[in-house]
């Protein structure tokens, strides 16, 4: 008969792998200390190496998953922020619906802090066309690249809210 | 070790033969295995006016049987040919209505659905033949993972 699992080193070693403080032989002793023999031993934690690994692995997907999803979002609410001023739409269902575009993708493209993506997406919506009015009005000509200004004044109240948002609601994620 | 490497053709090939996506037959030929790329980027430049990025890549190799090398290599034909056939009949039914707002809209469901439509289609037959996809195959190496953890990625970085 098989001795039992031991749960309690499996877990501290779990614990040894994700401090960085794992020592191969020194785990090895800890799992023959239990009555398993040298082979088991190696087994289980050749297992408790790959388990560490496929965690380390989808945690680093994760992360890549949600900075693409995070530019492509801030692409389409920056699309969707300028059409209205540029094309002079007047309609207040365009805005409406630019709104909840906007909201959307800052749900998305910031899924860990979704109530500052949100809010700091339909921010810019509503601040955009004020920026473009103040920047252009009273103008007959103009080089293409100073629309970036008027988005440029619309991103920093924008982004100065979703911070501080972000700092209210998610405390606890504020370093990352 | 899972991988040596090849300099001629610039690649990880594996030592192992036991096939990644069905677990059950053995890759027979080196070409036949899947070679997924995994990029990292090494200096990128954003200035308003200009961006550029540099980056390295690397083809890794996953271990894939015969049968797999066919289901992937007709899965992707077929999900490209349904795809557009049906983009394509969207797109004629968007350009009959003669309205301009739903004839831009037609064009981007022509690009969208061609492109993401064949994408998720392949996905899907692949998976109905019980096997893994290019990817999820590739996901479950260790080299493969190993690589991820280390900073690569499996999307190309742009500019």
């Amino acid at each position: 008969m098989e001795p039992p699992l031991p749960h309690q080193q499996l877990n501290e070693i779990r614990q040894d792998l994700s401090s960085g403080t794992f020592l191969y032989e020194s785990a090895i002793q800890k799992l023959m200390q239990t009555g398993l023999d040298e082979e088991s031993a190696r087994n289980l934690l050749l297992n408790l190496v790959k388990e560490r690994r496929k965690e380390l692995f989808e945690q680093k997907l994760q992360k890549q998953d949600a900075e693409g999803a995070r530019e492509v979002c801030f692409i389409i609410t920056v699309m969707t922020a300028i059409v209205g001023p540029v094309f002079n739409v007047a309609s207040a269902l365009w805005y409406m619906v630019a709104m909840l575009i906007a909201g959307v993708a800052g749900y998305y493209g910031f899924k860990d802090k979704p109530v500052a993506g949100i809010i700091g997406s339909i921010l810019l919506v509503i601040i955009l066309p004020f920026t473009y009015q103040y920047y252009f009005s009273g103008r007959s000509s103009y080089i293409r690249i100073e629309f970036l200004i008027p988005l440029f004044l619309a991103l920093v109240p924008a982004a100065v809210a979703a911070f501080l948002i972000s700092l209210i609601f998610y405390p606890e994620r504020k370093n990352q | 070790m899972k991988h040596y490497v090849n300099d001629v053709l610039k690649r990880l090939e594996p030592f192992d033969k036991a096939c990644q996506y069905c677990g059950q037959g053995n890759s027979e030929d080196m070409n036949e295995n899947f070679f997924v790329p995994v990029f990292k980027e090494q200096d990128r430049t954003n200035i308003v006016v200009y961006r550029s990025v540099k980056y390295k890549k690397i083809l890794i190799g996953i271990p894939r049987c015969h049968s797999c090398l066919e289901i992937h290599n007709s899965a992707g034909n077929k999900a490209k040919l349904w795809a557009w056939v049906g983009a394509v009949v969207v797109f004629i039914l968007c350009l009959l209505t003669g309205a301009p707002y739903v004839i831009i809209a037609g064009i981007f469901l022509l690009i969208f659905g061609g492109f993401f439509g064949s994408h998720l289609l392949e996905k899907q037959f692949v998976r109905d033949r019980g096997i893994l996809t290019k990817l999820d195959g590739a996901k479950e190496n260790e080299t493969v993972q190993e690589f991820i953890i280390q900073g690569w990625s499996f999307t190309q970085p742009s500019a």
